[in-house]
């Protein structure tokens, strides 16, 4: 029999712990829990202004911002019966299409590779994977620069808003992050086959894990390794 | 400080999203923890020394939770100098609006909760009230540049200062047209600048984010507003979103401390 304990969970946004529990080579307990302290979103927007319910749900997710922002700028749109232009349409979906970028980048590189890797972080690695880190970082910054050129920031968007925008970007500027987009084609290239290695070690693991998971009775486990796995690859 | 600075990185109820902004001075973050002994930054660091004395901290969020005040208060204990970083830890932020709301409004949803994220007696407080706090770098988010310069200072043993002027002076240089003129409740006037006037410039009001100004003059924006036709509630609202704690305080022995 055995226990064990994480209280709290590294390298993930906000804050959760694991517990498990092993009994006669069996998993009994396998309990992952959000230890977020509440901040009532839902019941803070009761008697605000419209206007103001973007604002606040971005707040939500650092991460995620923009599709806190969005969704509730949509959301605001349906209840008011607008149909948006398909330039504003257009704009926001490269404002969540540059936060996915920066998301999958910061998410691979600083939150998932070093553990596949052997590093207890990104910035550990950074020595002798120079060009892998300095890659995260371009692709992070190019994620965060497309963001800021539409809403204004890198994170809690400013100028997206119910029935548009209120700043465009110029067309220059929209010509320069086109090209910056093709110039990060190798930077993504090289993003995919650094998985694709690793998926090798993955594959060995999972063999390995495969044992373990029978040994500890959970049913399909490697079936949903794997769904994610090919996830993470799609 | 003999040799490197011994610095962490810790969020207690937040978004994350002031720690983000100090990782994502993308250019130079690998300088910044170069100079720096980093020995803990548990979002994206696995090995965290949560023990050692510290030189500096920053911590990001409310205080909302019994553990978060657990929390910092071993933080405080650990650390010469705590920073609180965004508008979380400064001011409360969105999460503090609770403390003006009725429970019922609020608490209708049900939360699975454990013991470590029970909330804490007293509502959701910024960071210096529950410790004392030696530096403040406001903003939701906090400004990168901002969070560059002050780490710079620090680290070279010169003292930093806090922008106090009005949002109003950045937004002028800026060379935008008034957004009160046109019917918006914009706290510029009485709200902290150093974020360049971010929000103004790219069209929309200030909400007041990095907290208020020394001198904020509440009898004249009130009336500013009820010029415009906006009356004294509809003006709060917009006022506390941020810093509903501060402007409480400052208003509640007036005629609008009721305005809800």
């Amino acid at each position: 029999m055995g226990e064990i304990t994480l209280n709290h969970i590294t390298k993930i946004e906000g804050h959760a712990r694991l517990d498990l529990k092993v009994e006669d080579g069996k998993l009994v307990k396998c309990h992952l829990g959000s230890i977020e302290g509440s901040r009532y979103f839902q019941g803070l927007l009761k008697g605000r202004e419209w206007s103001d319910a973007p604002v606040i749900t971005s707040r939500i997710c650092g991460i995620c911002s923009s599709a806190h922002g969005v969704v509730s700028v949509m959301a605001l749109e349906n209840a008011f019966g607008i149909k948006p232009s398909k330039q504003t349409l257009i704009l926001r979906e490269l404002q969540t299409i540059g936060e996915r970028i920066r998301s999958h980048a910061t998410h691979l590189y600083f939150l998932a590779v070093p553990d596949y890797l052997g590093y207890e972080s990104a910035l550990a690695m950074a020595p002798k994977f120079k060009v892998e880190v300095a890659r995260a970082l371009r692709l992070i910054k190019l994620g965060n620069e497309l963001i800021t050129l539409i809403s204004g920031r890198v994170m809690h968007q400013i100028s997206t808003v119910v029935g548009g925008f209120t700043h465009f970007p110029k067309q220059s500027e929209l010509d320069d992050m086109r090209k910056r987009f093709e110039d990060a084609e190798e930077d993504i290239n090289e993003t995919v086959k650094l998985v694709k290695v690793n998926m090798q070690h993955l594959m060995e693991m999972l063999v390995l894990m495969e044992k373990y998971f029978h040994n500890l009775n959970i049913k399909n486990s490697q079936k949903n390794i794997m769904s994610h796995i090919q996830m993470l690859i799609l | 400080m003999s040799g490197k600075a011994k610095v962490g990185f810790y969020g207690v109820t937040g978004c994350a999203g002031c720690l983000l902004s100090v990782a994502f001075n993308e250019d130079e973050i690998l300088d910044i923890v170069g100079a720096i002994d980093l020995v803990a930054f548990p979002f994206i660091k696995g090995e965290n020394d949560n023990e050692c004395k510290l030189d500096i901290v920053f911590i990001e969020g409310t205080v909302a939770s019994k553990d978060d005040e657990v929390q910092v208060k071993k933080l405080r204990k650990r650390a010469s100098i705590v920073v609180a970083l965004g508008a979380c830890a400064c001011v409360g932020n969105i999460p503090a609006l609770r403390n003006y709301k009725n429970e019922k409004d609020v608490k209708d949803l049900k939360y699975d909760k454990r013991e470590q994220n029970q909330d804490r007696d007293g509502g959701p407080r910024p960071l210096h009230e529950v410790i004392p706090v030696e530096f403040s770098l406001p903003g939701c988010p906090p400004d990168r540049d901002e969070i560059k310069t002050f780490i710079k200072e620090v680290l070279l043993g010169k003292t930093f200062k806090n922008y106090k002027d009005p949002v109003c002076i950045e937004c002028k240089l800026n060379d935008n047209g008034c957004l009160l003129d046109e019917g918006e409740v914009c706290v510029g006037p009485i709200t902290a600048g150093g974020c360049k006037a971010i929000c103004t410039t790219n069209g929309l009001k200030c909400y007041g984010c990095r907290g208020l100004t020394d001198d904020a003059n509440f009898e004249e924006f009130f009336a500013l507003m009820e010029e415009k036709g906006i009356d004294a509630t509809a003006t709060k609202k917009v006022m506390e979103t941020f810093m509903a704690i501060d402007i409480n305080e400052k208003l509640k022995d007036t005629k609008w401390a009721k305005l809800h």
